[in-house]
């Protein structure tokens, strides 16, 4: 066949790398708005080739858009010709591709794609971005249930291959919902609590001291001399409230250094801090905060946008719906040792809890009220910072809670010693440097109100809020011991 | 032939096939036998043995007189007054009778493990379309008799709950108290569950489930079981009614209940016994849930006067009030209108699509709570204003069907 045969020679090519050259007037018709509203009409879409299959004068192409995708064909005919057709059957997977072409209704649904009830008939086909024709992996595969891979013999993809090529992982469906649901998150903790009257902070990651002290910290050089990266903005929220801001937080990088190789540590994650001042008693706070999750929770749960996201990611990792209570669940630290001694687990009155026994302790939770999300109050004083304010009804508790999702500790959080002299007598107990922390004391001598507060890990809450089973999938480019790329 | 016996020979025969000494002569010979009692002495061990046995039931004798004093002191606070006369099944006043909880506890069948120090924590699953008003008269009595710490809950299974249902309880308390200074804590969680549950001890106990049964779980709380099972079966009775032909039964159903209950209160101010019992908690909560608590009889209006000046209705009264203005056979269909038809979660979203492609809501559209609000308004006027939670969930499940 010559060239002269090929009369649709100027409807299919790659063009030039887009450079800017021009503005075209054009509209980019979405992916998801390609329904039977718009069947007959001629339009454009940029998409992603996810598959494309030949068959003799016709090419059945999916393009992809995100978490969208719609069946298009490329048949011989009047608006396209042979090597036109042998053109997008060639076209490798991933590359990025303009399309012009007319909606058509379906008489049978589509069940492999988001859009149903439609296809696409293509009378333009142009390269925008070619990808190289090895991808390190399918998307396919990434998509695909462990179970399923297992039972009929189907490669899934592992996670470190996942990681290691990020870039595509995160266009598969699932990844796209995790993420989505992940700025839903954030979203809802911002909207809530600007509700409530907090300010949004920014604090200091580059800092002089430790903020919780200890080892886990990471140095850097600081031109001539060290400075640490913030292990929490403890000490900056807690400075907000003596500055008289009242109600803050603060939603940003977290880093330590912690030797922890588990599926839910990270060496640095979203920190969404809240600290705020009360009137009597800290269990203002506590209800606050309780309340901020719940909302975060109902605005899950009830926005049609997080269904489908949830579902999606459901495909692949099932797991039990979220189950919480308003107002949230608060239970004491002595009940808590209550219940797992009544489980047969052997622990002192002060001891801390371990990470089985807090997964114990949350299946017991759920087995009794039904809930997936709960408070734990008054923790001994013993297994908490240094800053922690005493019980003042018995000196081995305190006023501190953790709250935990599905078992697992989201937040750990207390009621502040607002006292200098109080706070000096602490860190002593605590064999703590004192002139490590003198700025810290400082910010206590000139009126400070009582005040509390916490902070959740965003990862951490996606991750089991969803119900899966490794934080490496809900932060995009994760962090931790073994990991310092993508 | 010569016999081989003579037939004139005398035959000693036995009359006797073991020969024992007379063991009656031998003890009135033993008392007055200086011999005998040689003998006695030389079994030290059998005395002590007699002499301790003595002893044992001297203090039995004692104890027994102690604990029938005890008993009387206890059943009649008036000493004038004579214990004999009252009746056996009455074991006192329900909110004076000294066992305390773990003892009643136990002798409900439920061990506690109270040596852990585990919470006493009570908590009732209710779906807010049917609340048990029962147990609010019963956590009422038992707030009366007991430090009690009580809290409710909406679970994510339900969308919205009347504020009225989030406040049935009174109200919080706010003191930051410790829960372990509280006797008992009562918790109820309002939830999508088809009937009321009680859990409390997970560990050794199972589910408690209908409204019949938390309500004798909760009654036990209060008092021990009644010693006359004449009367005890009575209570039974009558708590079986209320649920089975008062809540469930038709219309000719609950005549019969309330002409029984006409008949027994004739003869008695309350259904089982000489004071308010499970029995009248049950069957005036649904007689008032019912509606027909205004067409009753003389005899059962004061009735259900007197278990309104217990003190322990006003919760019962002020959720029933809030549905005053409807007729009394939409009574109970008005409560189910306020509140969310218990859809399951992914059914409540299509459903809120379907209205929305349907052009069928009000000005505004929906969100997560209102939402719901709105939806069973839309649906009441596709009904027709028809009541009943059985017609408002044909239609439900007619549109997601249809959609």
């Amino acid at each position: 066949m010559t060239d002269e045969d090929d009369f649709a020679e100027d409807r299919y090519g790659v063009p030039p790398m887009l450079q800017s050259q021009a503005r075209l007037d054009r509209v980019l018709v979405r992916v998801q708005d390609l329904t039977a509203e718009k069947a007959g009409q001629l339009l454009w879409v940029r998409a992603r080739i996810h598959t494309s299959r030949a068959k003799g004068k016709q090419c059945f192409l999916v393009l992809r858009q995100q978490q969208f995708n719609v069946q298009a064909l490329v048949a011989v005919g009047d608006r396209a010709s042979k090597q036109m057709v042998k053109f997008a059957a060639n076209i490798t997977k991933e590359s990025i591709v303009d399309v012009e072409g007319v909606v058509r209704k379906v008489e049978q649904k589509i069940e492999s794609c988001t859009q149903q009830d439609v296809e696409l008939h293509i009378e333009r086909i142009f390269v925008v971005s070619q990808a190289e024709p090895r991808l390190p992996l399918q998307l396919e595969d990434a998509v695909r249930p462990e179970g399923e891979g297992d039972e009929e013999g189907r490669a899934t993809v592992n996670q470190d291959t996942r990681l290691d090529n990020r870039v595509i992982d995160l266009r598969t469906t699932t990844s796209q919902a995790i993420f989505r649901l992940q700025s839903g998150v954030c979203q809802l903790f911002r909207d809530t609590l600007t509700s409530k009257g907090f300010v949004e902070i920014q604090t200091p990651k580059i800092i002089s001291a430790a903020s919780e002290g200890g080892a886990n910290v990471f140095t850097v050089s600081y031109f001539k001399t060290s400075a640490y990266l913030a292990q929490s903005p403890q000490l900056y929220k807690q400075m907000c409230i003596c500055a008289d801001f009242d109600k803050v937080f603060c939603v940003g990088p977290v880093f330590r250094a912690e030797d922890s190789n588990t599926h839910r540590h990270l060496t640095e994650f979203v920190g969404l801090d809240i600290e705020m001042t009360f009137n009597y008693h800290y269990h203002e706070v506590v209800e606050s905060i309780a309340d901020t999750m719940v909302q975060i929770f109902k605005g899950l749960r009830d926005r049609y946008e997080f269904q489908t996201e949830i579902q999606t990611v459901n495909k692949q990792y099932p797991s039990e719906p979220f189950k919480f209570l308003e107002p949230t669940l608060r239970l004491e630290y002595w009940e808590a040792v209550a219940m797992l001694r009544q489980a047969g687990v052997e622990m002192g009155d002060e001891d801390d809890l371990s990470t089985p026994n807090e997964k114990l302790l949350g299946r017991l939770v759920k087995e009794k009220y039904d809930t997936d999300f709960y408070v734990l109050d008054k923790y001994p004083l013993a297994v908490r910072p240094f800053y922690t304010m005493p019980d003042p009804s018995n000196p081995k508790y305190s006023n501190s809670y953790d709250m935990f999702m599905r078992g697992e500790e989201i937040l750990s959080g207390a009621q502040r010693v607002h006292d200098a002299e109080l706070l000096t007598e602490r860190a002593l107990h605590h064999n703590i440097d004192l002139e490590k922390i003198k700025a810290y004391i400082d910010s206590f001598r000139f009126g400070a109100p009582p005040h509390a507060g916490g902070g959740i890990g965003l990862e951490r809450v996606t991750m089991l809020y969803l119900g899966l089973h490794n934080v490496r999938q809900t932060s995009m480019f994760p962090r931790d011991p073994k990991r310092l790329t993508p | 032939i010569r016999p081989t016996s003579r037939s004139d020979v005398e035959f000693d025969l036995p009359i006797c096939m073991y020969k024992l000494a007379n063991i009656h002569s031998q003890q009135s010979r033993r008392a007055d036998d200086d011999e005998a009692h040689q003998n006695w002495q030389v079994y030290p061990e059998v005395k002590a043995l007699q002499n301790r046995q003595d002893e044992i039931m001297r203090q039995l004798y004692e104890l027994e007189a102690v604990v029938s004093g005890l008993t009387k002191m206890v059943n009649t606070p008036d000493v004038d007054l004579d214990a004999a006369s009252m009746s056996q099944a009455s074991v006192g006043s329900a909110l004076s009778n000294s066992l305390d909880l773990d003892q009643l506890l136990r002798q409900a069948g439920v061990t506690l493990g109270v040596d852990c120090g585990t919470p006493r924590d009570i908590v009732i699953n209710a779906n807010p379309a049917q609340p048990p008003l029962s147990l609010l008269v019963l956590h009422s009595m038992l707030c009366q008799r007991y430090s009690v710490l009580s809290g409710i809950h909406m679970h994510s299974s339900v969308f919205a709950v009347p504020p009225e249902l989030l406040s049935c309880l009174g109200p919080p308390i706010i003191n930051g108290c410790s829960r372990q200074h509280f006797q008992l804590i009562f918790t109820i969680i309002w939830k999508d569950v088809p009937r009321v549950q009680l859990k409390f001890n997970t560990r050794r106990m199972c589910t408690v489930e209908g409204e019949g049964n938390v309500a004798r779980f909760l009654y036990r709380l209060l008092l021990a079981p009644a010693k006359d099972p004449a009367l005890a079966t009575v209570m039974d009775s009558w708590v079986d009614t209320a649920l089975f032909q008062l809540a469930e039964g038709c219309a000719k159903e609950q005549k019969a209940v309330v002409q029984a209950l006409n008949f027994t209160l004739t003869k008695n101010l309350w259904l089982a016994g000489p004071e308010l019992s499970l029995a009248d908690v049950l069957c005036a909560c649904w007689l008032m849930q019912t509606g027909i608590a205004a067409t009753v009889p003389i005899k059962v209006h004061k009735w259900l006067e007197s278990c309104e000046n217990s003190g322990h209705f006003c919760g019962v009264y002020s959720l029933l009030r809030k549905n005053h203005s409807c007729s009394p056979h939409k009574t109970s269909c008005q409560v189910v209108n306020d509140v969310p038809i218990q859809v399951g979660h992914h059914q409540y979203i299509k459903l809120v699509r379907v209205l929305h492609q349907l052009g069928d809501m009000e000005e505004g559209g929906p969100t997560p709570s209102p939402g719901t609000m709105v939806t069973l308004k839309v649906l009441s006027a596709r009904a027709g204003g028809a009541s009943g939670v059985q017609k408002q969930a044909d239609i439900v499940k007619d549109l997601l069907l249809n959609f």
